[in-house]
Parts: C-alpha cells; structure tokens; sequence
C-alpha cells in the first residue's frame, strides 16, 4: 500500500513536471519579490502596480522573442528572512530574472542568494551601496546612497544654509543606516556638525521621546532617513514645536508617509527618483499612458524603468537563460528610461540625477535636480 | 546494672538517636521536596526561555539574519530589562558571535555546540560570575529557517532564595520538633525514671531523718533516738515503695536493694534491743529510752513514770520445774506487758526476772493504777505447770534534776519496799 502511494506520488511529479515544462516553453518567467502584508506592503503595492503595467505593455506588443513573460508575484512579507525564501521560491520556480526588492534590507537578503544561483536580479529602488557590490547578477534601476546621501548633505548645507543636525535613524533598515551614515559624512566634511544620532527600530509609532531630545538640541536640520514611518516623525516633531526643516530620502514619497502624517508637513524636502511634473517627453508620455490603469506616484516610473531595463535585456540577450540576460544586463548601455539614461558602471549601478522635492503643508511640489559630476 | 552515668548516658543517647532519626528522616524528605521543587523551577524556566525564543524569533532572527547589530542590541536591551536575565549573547547562523551583552562572553560557539544546537536546545547549570545561573542556549529558527542562535544566562537567585527560605523553615521545623521531642522526652524521663528515684531520695531522706534540733545535741541518747525514728520511719514509708525484685528496670531494682539493706540493717538494729527470750526491749535500749526521756523531761518541764516489776519467788520456780518452764513464766509475763501497754509506753526486760516499764507522760498516781492492774492481771493469770505467780512493783515519777540513776534507785528502792511488805503489791518511791 505504501509502495503504491509512493509511485503513485512519483508518477504525478513526473506529469506534472512534464506539464510545466511544455508551457515554459512559450513563457519567459519574470519573478517580482515586493512586500504584500507586513509594513512595507501599502509602499510596495506601487511598486508591483508598474511592474505589471510594464509586463502587459511588453506582452500587448508580442512579448519577447515571440513569447509572453510570465509575471510571478512573490510576498516577502516585509522581511528579511522572508525575503530570501521567497527568492529561493523563485529560483525553484523556475524565474530567469527576479525585480525586486524595494527596501534594501530585503534586497540584502535576496542578493546574495540569486548571485550564487547566478539568478539575474533588477533592484527598482534599493539604494544601499551593499546591494549590487554582492555580485555581477545584480543591477538596480536607481541611483546610490553613496550618491544620494551626499546630495542631500549638499542640498541642506547649500540650499538650506543648515550648519546643525539631528538624524533619526531606524536601525532595524539597512536602507537608513547607509543613507544616514553617507549623509553624515558628506555634511560633516562640508563643516557641518551632526548634534546627534536618534535610534528607533521598525514598527515603532511613537516617537515623542526621541523628539524631546531632538528638541532640545534645536538643529537647523531634523535628518529622517526612513519609510513611511517617517510621517509619524514628521508630524510628532512638528507638534512638539521642533523649528528645524525636515529633510528625508528616497524613503519618503509613498502614500502612506502621507496618511501617517505627512499630508501635515508644514515645510519638508526630500530626495526622489522620479517626479510626475518632470518636464520630459519620456515622462509626459508615460503618464499618459499610466494614469489610465493605476494612479501615477514617485514609484511608478522606477519600478517601470526596473521591469523594462530587465526586458530590454531579455531581447538584446542570445537566449532566454539566466547567464545571457545577466551578460546582456551589464551590456546596457543609454538606456532611455523615465527617469533618465541608465547606463551601468561595473558595480551594477546606474549614474542618475536626484530630484528635490518640496513638500509646502503637505503637498510635494519639484524643487530642483541634482546632477552628479 | 546501672553505672555510673548510666541514666544521663543512655537519655542524652536516645534523644540524640531519635533526633539525629527524624532529622535523617525530614532531611530525605527535604531533599526528595526540594529536588523535585528545583527540577519543577528549572523545567519552568525551560519553558518560559523557550517561549521567550518563540515571542522573538522572528523579529530577532531577521535582524540576526540581516546582521543589523543596533537593531539587535536594542532587542538585547528590552529583553535584558526582563528580571533574572543576567546575560544574552547572539551568534549567526555559524554560530559566530554577533553581540553580547556581557564582555567576558564574547566567543563563537564551537562546531560541536552548533551541531547538538541544530537538534533541540540546551540548558545548562552553572556557576557564573559567582551566582547560579541557567544558561540557555537555543538555535532561532524564523519561518522554518534556522538563522542564529543565542544564549541567555538565566539567574536562578530566585530559586536559590526559595532554597533558603526552605532550608530555613526546615530548619525551624526541626528545632521546633526537636523542643517538643526533647520535652517529651524530659516528662517521660521524669514520670518513669526521676519520680522513683526521687521517691526513693524522699524515702532516705525521711529515713534519715531531719530533726535539726536533736541534730544540736550531743550524747548516746540522741543518736539513739534518731536510730529509733529511722527505723519507724522505714516501716511507715517502706510500704510506699512498690518494689519488686523482677524487673528490669535498674531503678526499681536500685530501689530494691536499697529497700533490702535498709531491712537487714533495721533488723540489725532492732536485734540488738531486743531481749532474745521475750521479744521485749533490753537493757540497752532501756538505758538509752531512760536517758532519753529523762533528758526530755528537764527540757520540756514534762514528767514520766517508770514501773520496776520483780516476779516473786521465780528462783524458786526455777529450782523447782526448771529453766524451761522458768523461761516460759518470763515470755508469758512479757506478753501480757505487751499487751497491756499503750504503743508510748515501753516496756522492756531489767534483768533476770525483772521487767521495767517507762510511762512517757504519765504521773505516779496514774502509774500506780497502771501497775496494780498489772499485779492483778499476773495473779489472775493461769501459768502452765507453775499455776499461779505473783509480782511486786516498784513506782516513781520523775523528779526534776532526777538523773537515771536516782530514779532508777527510787524505784529499786520501793520495789525492795513492796518486797519487804510482803510480795505482791505495788509501792511507790
């Protein structure tokens, strides 16, 4: 009896796996590891949003090399061991290329990974320095906190004429430690000083305590390099009567950072990608085309460029494996996206501008863009 | 038979054996308790580190995962403020350490802890930084991954003051037991063996006698005396003394050879008083009655009377049906003196046929009639093979600054008197 389960088990694998192999033959298989539930989700949803817009422009136009991607959707329930498991997921699943993850923690955990399955992987905005230096299968769509961090240290010494800072960091985000840790360098090297460095860790909702401290220091600048929580930063520190100007990064433009109490925001700046009112053909036409399926946010244009820098890759590669696509991925060269020429550097890392945005009793307008050298 | 520290040997022996008995006992029943409570304790707190593990491996183990080391010192920190936990150290997946909270622990895991780890968790009982601790080791395993491991040491301070406080109450206990015990023992001691003992002490001592004041005075007469009230001392108390030889208790055989001598020595001393052939006093125990009351009498201005008694004619009834029946004669008068006297009055055998008896308390007049009712008891008496006997009798009274020997010829005088007047009759002097 046992025996016959047994082969009969085998015998469905066997089917099974004869069944699945014929359809990947007209498939290409593109995984997306994004959060779905814990904290990350609400931010990542826009994300998942223009990753499949994108898969559906390509496979309205034919697909590539005359066969439809296949867009799987993987939940990295906002964490980073979750994150390598659903990566591991992908791989067995079958995925030539994987976009994602947003936040670089989870991308920390993915990365690794995929390089030594030699899995080719698209970061949309994960802008930890760590996160490509991981290997040559590893590319991302934005630019650095190497690069990000010093243009929002000049921003606050320049535009902001700020000679004083506080920083409230999540320590539990790899993304915050990087960014607040290349700020702090470049701001200090521009004379600044940095008063103090304000620890808080994920989930966290209250951040009154913190802010006292902040307070007291009275900064010219509140440095708060985080996600969506930084809302509730935002607006704590504004209701306890901190003066300083809130700046952020990259972090910041969800909609949640707005629900939780950003739409409050007096006066704030921050770093972006990518904004809506960028006065570019590429941009004014992707809008248009965008806005009738999901509604246009600072993630949209990123995580599209993302999902069509891996395409674009997938058609110039000789054949539709791993190894190809990686070659043809590091090949890229101008690529023309919404938010800029993406060519990358031997890292993996494209060279990009910063937007600068202004948020005015919160309602992000663009202030200015920083250009690297 | 009973040494000499016999009794305080075997008491302070056997409460030493019961005591050192119950405290084995209690002390096995301590230990079995306290084990058992301490396996219990140790077990819950097994329990509560492994929940404490299950309530933080995720948010722990991605932040080991991640290696975010602020993040995991935070974590650290709020855990540390949990009581009893003294230390925590996280190591990764290898087993390397990551952070610690404790300097003196800042070490890698060995390869074979990180194999036995993979499996289940360990506990161990240490000593640490000179306190007990449970160290906790136990791998973190979030969705199913094993990510880290970490280690807490657990004071167990908690348990050992719970210890303490047994120990303590233990303790208490047994002293509290051991005064009861020892009191116990103390009443029965006294009940079975100190009672008769001292009844026994009581006995002697009333034997002995404590009459200070004769105790003052010097003489013949006095030791005498106190002989004499030893010995009806004896006879009264000795009934008290339920003694048996057959026992084994070595108290009551104490007691019993105590009870024996003391009637070897009483028979002893009565013997030497006594007049062989009547059973009546002697001349010794006469002379020292006289001195006695005579030396009463001047100190208690009391008076006393002494009848001098002479069978008449008795040689004659000797020659004539020989000493046996002579002697016969004398028993039979001795008997009736003995019988015609108060339980005061001592009588007693002079000499020869001579009887003398002193009448503590009484005047001539009263021994007067006292002794011509003994006259006429003697004739009226029926002596075998003699018939009829007659007696004469001398009387006198003590007189103050009389000595023995004045009185003593006083009544030798008047019973020569009564002689002389032709035999049986009484005459005073």
């Amino acid at each position: 009896m046992k025996k016959l389960i047994i082969v009969f088990v085998l015998l469905l694998a066997i089917f099974s796996a004869g069944l699945s192999t014929s359809r990947a033959g007209d498939e290409i298989k593109v995984a997306a590891i994004f959060a779905k539930s814990g904290e990350a989700a609400e931010d990542n949803l826009e994300l998942f949003e223009a990753v499949r817009f994108a898969v559906e422009e390509v496979n309205a136009k034919g697909g590539l090399h005359g066969k439809k991607i296949k867009l799987i959707e993987y939940d990295n329930h906002s964490t980073p061991i979750q994150s390598r498991l659903a990566a591991k997921q992908a791989v067995k699943d079958g995925a030539v290329a994987v976009i994602g993850a947003s936040w670089s923690s989870h991308s920390l955990a993915i990365a690794p990974y995929l390089q030594k399955m030699k899995v080719p992987m698209v970061s949309p905005d994960s802008t930890h320095p760590d996160v490509t230096k991981t290997g040559d299968y590893i590319f991302r769509a934005c630019f650095v906190d190497t690069w990000q961090g010093k243009a929002l240290a000049m921003f606050a010494k320049d535009e902001l004429k700020a000679t004083t800072t506080v920083i409230v960091q999540n320590i539990s985000s790899d993304y915050s430690l990087g960014i607040a840790e290349m700020f702090e360098q470049n701001f200090v090297a521009g004379g600044g000083k940095v008063l103090a460095v304000l620890n808080y860790k994920s989930q966290q909702t209250d951040f009154t305590d913190l802010l006292k401290e902040a307070k007291e220091l009275n900064p010219d600048v509140l440095f708060i390099p985080g996600h969506a929580e930084s809302g509730y930063v935002v607006r704590q520190a504004q209701k306890i009567g901190i003066k300083a100007k809130m700046l952020g990064g990259d972090g910041w433009p969800y909609r949640q950072f707005y629900a939780n109490g950003g739409q409050d925001l007096k006066e704030g700046y921050y770093t972006a990608h990518w904004n809506k009112n960028l006065d570019t053909e590429k941009t004014k036409d992707f809008i248009a085309r965008y806005k009738n399926v999901y509604e246009v946010t600072d993630f949209a244009a990123i995580s599209y460029d993302a999902a069509m820098l891996l395409f674009d890759a997938i058609k110039r590669a000789d054949s539709i494996d791993r190894h190809s696509i990686r070659d043809a991925l590091a090949a890229t060269k101008d690529f023309d996206g919404v938010t800029g020429k993406i060519s990358f550097n031997e890292n993996g890392d494209p060279k990009k501008q910063a937007v600068v945005m202004k948020i005015t009793d919160g309602r992000p307008a663009l202030l200015m863009i920083i250009t690297p050298d | 038979m009973l040494y000499r520290q016999s009794i305080r040997y075997k008491i302070n022996l056997t409460v030493a054996l019961t005591l050192l008995a119950v405290t084995l006992v209690f002390g096995i029943v301590l230990t079995v308790y306290e084990t058992q409570r301490r396996n219990v304790a140790i077990q819950q707190i097994k329990l509560s580190l492994n929940d404490l593990t299950s309530q933080y491996r995720e948010q722990l183990g991605n932040e080991i995962f991640a290696a975010l080391i602020m993040a995991i010192q935070a974590t650290m920190a709020d855990i540390m403020k949990r009581k009893s936990v003294l230390a925590i150290t996280t190591y990764d997946e290898f087993g390397d350490m990551l952070v610690s909270t404790d300097n003196s622990l800042q070490k890698n895991l060995s390869e074979k802890q990180v194999a036995v780890l993979s499996s289940a968790p360990t506990s161990i009982l240490q000593k640490w930084n000179g306190q007990s601790v449970l160290t906790f080791t136990s791998p973190i395993m979030a969705y199913g991954e094993k990510v880290g491991f970490w280690q807490i040491h657990y004071s167990l301070a908690t348990m050992e003051r719970q210890t303490l406080e047994i120990i303590f109450i233990f303790v208490t206990l047994i002293l509290s037991l051991s005064t009861l015990i020892g009191l116990l023992l103390n009443s029965i001691f006294v009940r079975f063996i100190l009672n008769p003992v001292n009844m026994l002490r009581n006995t002697m001592q009333h034997i002995q006698g404590s009459d200070r004041e004769i105790d003052q005075e010097t003489g013949k007469a006095v030791r005498h005396q106190r002989l004499d009230k030893m010995v009806q001392a004896f006879d009264e108390l000795s009934d008290d003394l339920v003694l048996s030889h057959a026992t084994d208790n070595e108290i009551s055989s104490l007691a019993y050879s105590f009870q024996q001598m003391l009637f070897a020595l009483k028979t002893a001393y009565v013997g030497i008083r006594t007049d062989a052939l009547t059973g009546l006093n002697n001349r010794m125990k006469l002379d020292e009655v006289l001195e006695n009351e005579v030396n009463r009498a001047q100190r208690y201005q009391s008076t006393f009377s002494i009848i001098m008694l002479d069978i008449d004619y008795f040689k004659k009834v000797n020659d004539t049906y020989g000493h046996l029946v002579g002697d016969e004669v004398l028993k039979k008068v001795a008997d009736l003196l003995k019988r015609t006297f108060r339980k005061t009055d001592v009588p007693g055998r002079w000499g020869g046929e001579e009887f003398l008896i002193l009448l503590p308390q009484q005047d001539r007049i009263r021994a007067c009639m006292i002794a011509e009712r003994l006259r006429a008891a003697i004739e009226a008496s029926e002596f075998p093979d003699v018939g009829t006997i007659t007696s004469s009798f001398g009387v006198t009274e003590h007189a103050s600054e009389d000595t023995v020997e004045n009185l003593i010829k006083r009544a030798d005088d008047a019973l020569y008197r009564a002689k002389e007047l032709g035999r049986n009759r009484v005459e005073e002097g």
